[in-house]
């Protein structure tokens, strides 16, 4: 089992504004936005409220099973319904990942609410796209693990999204490694730190990469179908 | 005094808060929302009338813009602080009841659930449609809506819910309260649910943004 913890820099994660701007919905964001000042003194901040961590436990090959759903050592570790299963075919071995932007991100998100609900926006946003740059970065580091192992690795997949329920996030957290084990699962599965993702991705030798895109799942509140039509 | 209540409206809709705000740049050094509203209690404009002719077509034109698209989060956010400083102003008249609420609206995201962005526009927007809003904040259990309905039977109930999970408590939530108050009207916001959803659940209705619920709440006055 390979168990890898990575602990990324900010400014390797630090998202430009015009990616911002597109973020909170601007379709043409021009080069002197009125936000911009607001932005640029923001992100300048970022560094003192983010402590990233982002790891993974890639699972030993030929561990798992994916039919209806998937088995680890034959026995049932997700159900994540036929949408992703779909995704999963030949998959033989798992990666479980989570990356977190740690719990003063919250704080500082919440201290500034009470004084700049614009700012807190802006801090929520940046939030949001840096935790999903450490996650890209996670990915391609899993990616390489994969190819020494002479693997290929399928899309991310998260509980919660493409009709995975998100109550999965308990055998998910059971996965993780220990140095993780300040990230918290409540009740209603929802992390702590907020800006935080888990997920998986399939390994195997035979496993075929489909580009991602909404026609996997029919869920029309999903953000990201919402997000990729606002784009158009 | 006519053109200072559609400055003022202007000034809102623009999220020009006072003199001072940086936002929005066009605007810079001009007199703001805080400025017009201070003149027009000055010249005895009456308070109802600032609220009503005034600030309320601002936050109306910017949420409705919102609602279609042309605006965004950001331009929602500096509307409402206009709005806030605005009504700072007409506070004591509220307190005095000089000016008359729509109603009460009790607001809060539900248990297990810590989102508060959409929920807290949401409740500048009520109150800037003059409404009484009471936020109950995020993980807000059933029994503390329950106890604030209580306080103030005559309210509105508003839930959100970011998380699929947390649509399930919603759903406890709305039976509990209906079973205690079968009267009270119960509307939902957030990003995964639907009116499928709401009507499923026993609320009253789904609001995808603040504009369509004000609008709503207030058609049904």
């Amino acid at each position: 089992m390979i168990n890898k913890t990575f602990r990324f820099s900010t400014e390797s994660l630090l998202p430009d504004i015009s990616l911002i701007l597109i973020e909170m919905g601007y379709s043409i964001p021009l080069a002197d936005h009125y936000l911009s000042d607001l932005i640029n003194d923001t992100l300048q901040q970022v560094r003192k409220h983010t402590r990233v961590q982002a790891g993974f436990i890639m699972l030993p090959k030929d561990s798992i099973k994916t039919q209806s759903n998937i088995l680890f050592e034959n026995r049932l570790l997700f159900e994540p319904g036929s949408i992703i299963m779909s995704q999963l075919q030949n998959v033989t071995s798992l990666a479980v990942f989570l990356a977190t932007l740690g719990s003063d991100f919250d704080l500082w998100i919440k201290f500034v609410q009470q004084i700049d609900m614009l700012q807190a926006f802006v801090i929520d946003t940046i939030g949001s796209l840096m935790v999903e740059k450490a996650v890209d970065l996670l990915e391609e580091q899993i990616s390489m693990q994969a190819m020494i192992r002479a693997e290929k690795c399928t899309n991310r997949f998260s509980p919660g999204y493409c009709q995975w329920l998100v109550d999965e996030q308990h055998q998910l957290f059971h996965l993780l490694p220990a140095d993780f084990d300040w990230v918290k699962l409540q009740p209603s599965c929802l992390m702590t730190p907020l800006k935080s993702i888990s997920g998986i991705i399939g390994l195997g030798k035979n496993v075929i990469k489909i580009p991602y895109h909404c026609a996997f799942c029919d869920n029309k509140s999903c953000y990201r179908r919402l997000k990729n039509r606002k784009g158009q | 005094m006519e053109r200072l209540l559609f400055d003022l409206s202007i000034a809102i809709e623009r999220g020009k808060e006072n003199e001072t705000s940086p936002y929005p740049p066009d605007l810079k050094g001009k007199p703001g929302a805080y400025e017009f509203t201070s003149r027009l209690l000055e010249m005895n404009c009456p308070p109802d009338t600032i609220l009503k002719q005034g600030m309320m077509p601002g936050m109306d034109r910017i949420g409705k813009k919102f609602a279609d698209g042309i605006v965004f989060i950001p331009e929602i956010l500096i509307a409402a602080k206009a709005m806030k400083a605005a009504m700072t102003l007409l506070k004591p008249y509220f307190d005095n009841g000089a000016v008359l609420r729509k109603g009460k609206v009790i607001i809060g995201t539900v248990a297990g659930d810590l989102h508060d962005i959409g929920k807290n526009i949401v409740c500048m927007v009520l109150e800037g449609a003059g409404w009484e809003v009471f936020d109950l904040g995020v993980d807000v259990t059933k029994e503390k809506f329950l106890a604030s309905l209580n306080e103030h039977p005559e309210s509105i109930i508003c839930m959100s819910a970011l998380l699929t999970t947390t649509m399930r408590e919603m759903e406890k939530s709305v039976t509990t309260i209906k079973q205690a108050f079968p009267q009270t009207k119960i509307y939902l916001g957030g990003a995964p649910l639907t009116s499928d959803f709401a009507d499923k659940i026993g609320a009253d209705g789904y609001f995808p943004d603040p504009h369509s619920l004000s609008k709503h709440l207030t058609g049904n006055l």
